[in-house]
């Protein structure tokens, strides 16, 4: 799979994440998701991967529903400190 | 060098002597209290002690002297336990180590503390961890790292590190920590405790700050295998707030040291062993020996390549950190998305690429179908033996710092630990003595689902044989 694949792009996986990474942190990070991405070479070395199932739950629970009942929410008292009465979101 | 590592009393030790009123709730948790306060500062355990924690031990006595009988009802009343810092507890400070979430006070209880509540169990505090349980070795904290109590120069694993070194320090008569792949065996074995993670869903995750949730996997920390039993019987079963947890309700583990119920037969993985260290390997080795004197058979088996699992596991973690990490955008939890340290921004952003347009079937997808083959890989051992044992880590404690060298040193370390996390499978670490620098050897039982009852019996009879020995 390292074959087709081009360098990673660092900045667009920035955006994607919707991070904001320091210049020499940056720098450190592009290098080792490389190393890392170049370990995963492993995997093609299994044979009649293709043919498996995906595994998403090892349990094999399916279709988990709650019982369509109202719960009380959580009280606002319990959730805000005492002298507010709403939330405040930090603008920055 | 001063000595921090000190066996002291478990659980069920303690409760014993609160029975005989031999002694009082309050002074147990005020000699913790002490012990923290002399052994805090150097080993970095606790980030946030129980401020309450006297007032509601004197309300435990209370409870005791009126009701003699209280225990049955409350196991674990009055006795005090330590908790890692990514479990939702109301009225403490719930960080997972990270600075993101350094103000964020939850507005619920998880349901493993809750159930420890109603158990009468008294949180001691909240210990330090990897932040956001990312490493294995409790240095990606943003609170600094924790040290080994055997020796302060080396890491106590990760990254229920504090949980750990807080039962091998013995700041906590138990702890409670939790594993996505590793992070209670691991530390476990390097700070020389015990430690079970059980069946993937047998323990609900509801209210744990979330790493990977196809593996998160809360359990006990333990100077005993009949504590870390106790402590199961109460978190393991069905809860409605996780719709990943076990439907049927858990069988209760024996609190009393019971043997396996037949002679068993029990696997050697040969790649596990000569990924390890020779004196673990050969301690390892030397319990094979005795459980086969005592009747049961042993076996050498071969799983597939472990670094296979490594692979696996960082596409799928990587993946789900991601998802898992969006939620922390400013807004609802605070700080903003510059708090991340640098191994949460690794995480997130290779996670991100293995999800990516174009990439999802070459390395989430392929992941997921090499999870398919690694299950299917022990399913078939488990045809063929009981249980499996092998050594816990490839090497005893590394020196604090070496995560940094490596942009995949936890999965090293959790190399032979990584397989049946991603299986889902049921484990315990045992510590066995020392290695020549005096560092805790651990070995592992792991099972198949839903096991933990052979698994524990098989401890029980390791820990004998170890007792014997000493």
């Amino acid at each position: 799979m390292s074959q087709k694949r081009k360098t990673v792009s660092v900045d667009h996986l920035e955006k994607l994440a919707n991070l904001k990474i320091r210049a020499e942190e940056k720098a450190a990070i592009g290098p080792q998701l490389e190393e890392t991405i170049k370990y995963f070479a492993i995997l093609d070395r299994m044979s009649n991967l293709e043919k498996e199932a995906p595994t998403f739950q090892v349990t094999d629970n399916t279709n988990i529903v709650a019982e369509d009942k109202a719960q009380p929410g959580l009280p606002r008292e319990k959730i805000l400190p005492a002298q507010k009465k709403f939330f405040t979101v930090n603008n920055d | 060098m001063i000595k921090f590592n000190e066996k002291g009393r478990g659980l069920l030790s303690w409760r014993r002597q609160l029975i005989k009123k031999q002694v009082s709730s309050l002074e147990i948790c005020s000699t913790y209290l002490k012990k923290i306060e002399q052994k805090n500062g150097p080993l970095n355990v606790y980030l946030t002690i129980n401020q309450q924690l006297l007032k509601e031990a004197k309300k435990a006595d209370q409870a005791i002297s009126k009701n003699p009988d209280a225990f049955k009802n409350q196991p674990l009343l009055g006795l005090p336990i330590a908790v890692k810092d990514n479990f939702c507890t109301l009225g403490l400070a719930t960080r997972a180590s990270s600075a993101v979430l350094k103000d964020y006070q939850p507005p619920y209880e998880s349901t493993v503390t809750q159930k420890l509540k109603n158990a009468g169990a008294l949180i001691l505090g909240k210990t330090n961890m990897d932040a956001w349980a990312h490493g294995s070795s409790t240095e990606t904290s943003d609170f600094g790292p924790t040290r080994n109590p055997h020796d302060t120069s080396r890491t106590p694993g990760g990254s229920s590190g504090g949980s750990t070194a807080a039962v091998a320090a013995d700041m906590a008569p138990a702890a409670i920590g939790s594993e996505t792949a590793g992070s209670i065996r691991q530390p476990a074995a390097w700070c020389g405790v015990i430690g079970l993670k059980p069946t993937y869903g047998r323990v609900s995750r509801w209210g744990i700050i979330a790493m990977a949730s196809s593996l998160d996997c809360p359990g006990p920390l333990t100077k005993t295998v009949a504590d870390a039993a106790l402590i199961y019987n109460l978190l393991a079963g069905p809860d409605d707030q996780d719709a990943t947890t076990i439907k049927s309700p858990a069988p209760k583990l024996p609190l009393k040291k019971t043997l396996p119920e037949k002679k068993l037969t029990i696997g050697l993985p040969k790649e596990y062993f000569s990924l390890t260290e020779k004196e673990t390997s050969q301690k390892v080795m030397a319990i094979a020996n005795q459980l086969k004197k005592s009747g049961h058979q042993i076996k050498e088996i071969s799983l597939l390549d472990p670094k296979i699992s490594i692979a696996v596991y960082t596409i799928l973690q990587r993946a789900e950190v991601s998802s898992n990490l969006a939620r922390y955008d400013g807004i609802r939890y605070g700080q903003n998305r510059t708090f991340f340290g640098l191994e949460a921004l690794r995480r997130i952003m290779l996670g991100t690429f293995v999800l990516s347009a174009g990439y999802f079937d070459q390395y989430y997808l392929k992941a997921q179908k090499a999870r398919t083959k690694i299950i299917n890989d022990f399913a078939s051992t488990f045809a063929k033996v009981d249980l499996i044992l092998a050594p816990t880590t490839p090497t005893t404690a590394l020196e604090v710092g070496a995560w940094k060298k490596s942009a995949m040193f936890g999965e090293m370390q959790d190399i032979l630990v990584e397989g049946s996390a991603l299986a889902g499978l049921p484990a315990v670490n045992l510590p066995y003595g020392l290695d020549q620098r005096g560092l805790p050897i651990g070995l592992q039982v792991i099972g198949p689902q839903r096991q933990e009852d052979q698994i524990i019996r098989l401890a029980y009879q390791i820990e004998t044989l170890i007792h014997e020995e000493d």
